[in-house]
């Protein structure tokens, strides 16, 4: 008998348990969506400035950040438009869920702003030759705010010959080729940089101290070549 | 054993998991805020709202500024608070702001000109706010009193030049005429030195840019749409528009001569002002005004804490051209004017400073007042329990309404015996625990 009074007790317990449950799961679950992600550039997978972005009647504007996120959508299909200065727009229809649902995506750089040409500058570092690259526009104004592009750069590399800086020639043709590129998100102007590596590179550290570098970069918006005459050989000493 | 191991194995869990929480960076998110220049009853409040925060708190009928910017937003957990970092990224957010209550549009509206101008200078807390074309005037009569000023500033350095030279040959010539031979006093015209000008005294803030909100008493919902009549993500706020529940009465700020950076307030007329032995106090009477608490604190940085149930009374306006009066019964003790008082700090081990009336020598030696105020002396020759203080206005000679205030004089003298009544209870204690184990014994 005090079995089956402790039994039915429990019982009652365990259903109002499970209807309060119930009960609270549908009155404070998200009568709404949410939509968050992260956005990047599609070449350098870095910050996409100034992204304006809209999915069903709200928007936000991104200035240095990656995430993004919207609340308040009704569950259903939505359309989020992306678009940013110099990149292509994007836009994907999306089905939105109730509570949090994620989705990625890159945006693709369109062009660099009235690009005229660059100026390229090189410096001896650990691991090779680092050259950086500033694009300038029609002024002759360094440009700041562009988006990522697929490019390519090819240089040749003589040894400085001469006895002072103002009477040179091109020596010896050292190295010819592709060279690697990456992106530094950090810089201003010079976030794209390229790299030749020491062993590619055969001097004599005694003779050898200058060379020169004819630079082309291959763009969508077309070739640009420059010229690097004071290209440093000494690499920086290495700490014991 | 096992459980030693246990207790060891739990407390490292706990220091690790400590350090390791310690060491965790602040996670840093760019955020819509909204940066507020909001009216608190005297002057101006600048905070901002970060996402954490639902509602937004105004004083009703008077001009605030809200100004919607893109930030980069981090937590700090020692002062636990949002913080935000402007000065890395603060991007103005286009469009319109709207204004529904009950559900209805009752406003939309554009981003206006503003200024805060502060007749006091830069550091006083009184301010008015000027709008759109009175904005940019008001601006450009201080740009034009701040030219003037580097004008006159410029003109003095040079009389200060001229005034070096004219000293230099003025004490060449009493030196050669003295060489000369020339005895008793000289006819030479001593040179004047020039007078530095006086800087600006007002102040007026750069123009900027924002909504200003200026509603009635109510609840409201906000909201930036944008161009394209979008609504930006994270604009939505909730509105506390409010009022002062009385404006009544004056509140004191009292300056102790003993410490007299640990300034208090003394503000509802019901409170007692407690003195113990002779002192100085110094008192400043200000209109005041009551508000909610957490309202109040809300207006003044949305992330402060408050309680809706309690009343704060606020300093709005210092009561000018008064007197303070000090007195038992009908007997008027002391009658005290206002007058500027200089902190003056004194090497050695006692109180570190003294206070000083602030006179010419102080002005000629380029010091500025620490405060001004009314100085109320507590002496030795005040016996008794019970005095009062009042302000009355000079113009009137009458009492200003509840600004009467008991100041209330401890007596020292038989304090020990209160350390006596605080050991009554570890006496009873004591005697308790002797009986009892007497009796176990027994």
């Amino acid at each position: 008998m005090k079995k089956k009074v402790g039994l039915s007790i429990f019982l009652a317990i365990v259903g109002v348990v499970v209807v309060l449950f119930v009960v609270s799961y549908f009155t404070i679950r998200l009568n709404y969506g949410v939509l968050q992600g992260k956005v990047t550039d599609h070449y350098s997978h870095d910050v996409v400035r100034r992204l304006h972005l809209t999915i069903d009647g709200r928007s936000d504007i991104l200035f240095q950040s990656k995430d993004y996120q919207f609340t308040h959508l009704p569950p259903g299909k939505h359309t989020l438009r992306a678009e940013a200065p110099y990149y292509y727009p994007f836009s994907e229809e999306l089905e939105i869920k109730r509570g949090v649902n994620v989705f990625d995506f890159t945006m693709k750089g369109k062009e660099i702003p009235d690009l005229a040409g660059i100026i390229c500058f090189a410096d001896p570092v650990d691991r090779g030759i680092q050259i950086e690259i500033r694009f300038k526009d029609s002024k002759g104004v360094g440009i700041s705010d562009f988006p990522a592009l697929p490019l390519q750069l090819e240089g040749k590399l003589y040894v400085r010959e001469g006895e002072d800086e103002d009477n040179y020639s091109r020596g010896r043709l050292i190295f010819e080729g592709p060279i690697e590129l990456f992106w530094d998100p950090n810089a201003y102007l010079s976030r794209n940089k390229g790299l030749i590596t020491w062993d590619k590179i055969q001097i004599d550290p005694e003779e050898e101290k200058y060379g020169i570098m004819e630079l082309v970069l291959r763009t969508p918006q077309g070739d640009f070549e420059d010229v690097i005459e004071d290209v440093e050989f000494q690499s920086p000493k290495k700490e014991e | 054993m096992n459980k030693k191991i246990a207790f060891f194995v739990l407390a490292g869990i706990l220091v690790l998991g400590g350090g390791i929480s310690w060491a965790q960076a602040p996670l840093f998110r760019e955020q819509l805020v909204y940066s507020l220049t909001s009216f608190d009853g005297s002057g101006f409040s600048k905070s901002f709202c970060p996402q954490s925060e639902e509602t937004l708190y105004f004083i009703a009928n008077f001009n605030s500024v809200v100004n919607p910017r893109k930030t980069i937003v981090y937590y700090w957990p020692i002062t636990r608070r949002y913080m935000a970092g402007f000065s890395t990224l603060n991007e103005e957010v286009p469009g319109k702001l709207e204004i529904w209550q009950g559900g209805k549009l009752i406003n939309t509206l554009e981003k206006q000109k503003y200024v805060l101008y502060y007749p006091e200078g830069y550091w006083s807390e009184k301010a008015t706010i000027y709008l759109g074309e009175d904005a940019q005037e008001c601006y450009d009569e201080y740009k034009a009193a701040v030219d003037e000023f580097n004008k006159k500033l410029q003109e003095y350095y040079q009389a200060m030049n001229y005034y070096q030279q004219q000293l230099n040959n003025f004490f060449e010539e009493v030196r050669r005429r003295r060489e000369a031979g020339e005895t008793g006093p000289l006819d030479i015209s001593i040179p004047q030195q020039p007078e530095p000008p006086e800087f600006v005294k007002f102040y007026v803030t750069e123009p900027a840019e924002g909504f200003i909100l200026n509603l009635p008493v109510g609840n409201y919902e906000i909201r930036v749409r944008m161009e394209d009549g979008t609504i930006f993500e994270g604009s939505e706020k909730n509105l506390v528009v409010f009022t002062a529940r009385r404006r009544e009465g004056v509140g004191y700020e009292i300056i102790p001569g003993n410490r007299w950076t640990k300034r208090e307030n003394c503000d509802d007329p019901s409170w007692i002002i407690h003195a113990v032995g002779k002192n100085e106090l110094y008192f400043n009477p200000f209109y005041q005004e009551e508000y909610n608490e957490l309202y109040y604190n809300k207006l003044k940085d949305p992330q402060n804490i408050g309680r809706l149930e309690k009343w704060k009374w606020v300093h709005v306006d210092p009561v000018d051209d008064a007197q303070v009066l000090l007195g038992r019964g009908e007997e008027i003790l002391q009658t005290v004017d206002k007058a500027p008082y200089f902190v003056k700090q004194v090497p050695g081990p006692e109180l570190g400073y003294e206070i000083i009336p602030y006179d010419e020598e102080l002005k000629m030696s380029g010091y500025q007042p620490t405060f001004e105020s009314y100085k109320v002396t507590l002496g030795e020759d005040l016996v008794g329990a019970d005095y009062q203080i009042s302000t009355i206005s000079r113009e009137t000679g009458e009492h200003i309404p509840k600004s009467e205030r008991t100041i209330r004089f401890l007596k020292k003298e038989n304090g020990a015996y209160l350390y006596a009544v605080a050991f009554l209870p570890l006496v009873a204690g004591a005697i308790i625990i002797i009986s009892r184990s007497y009796r176990v014994e027994k």
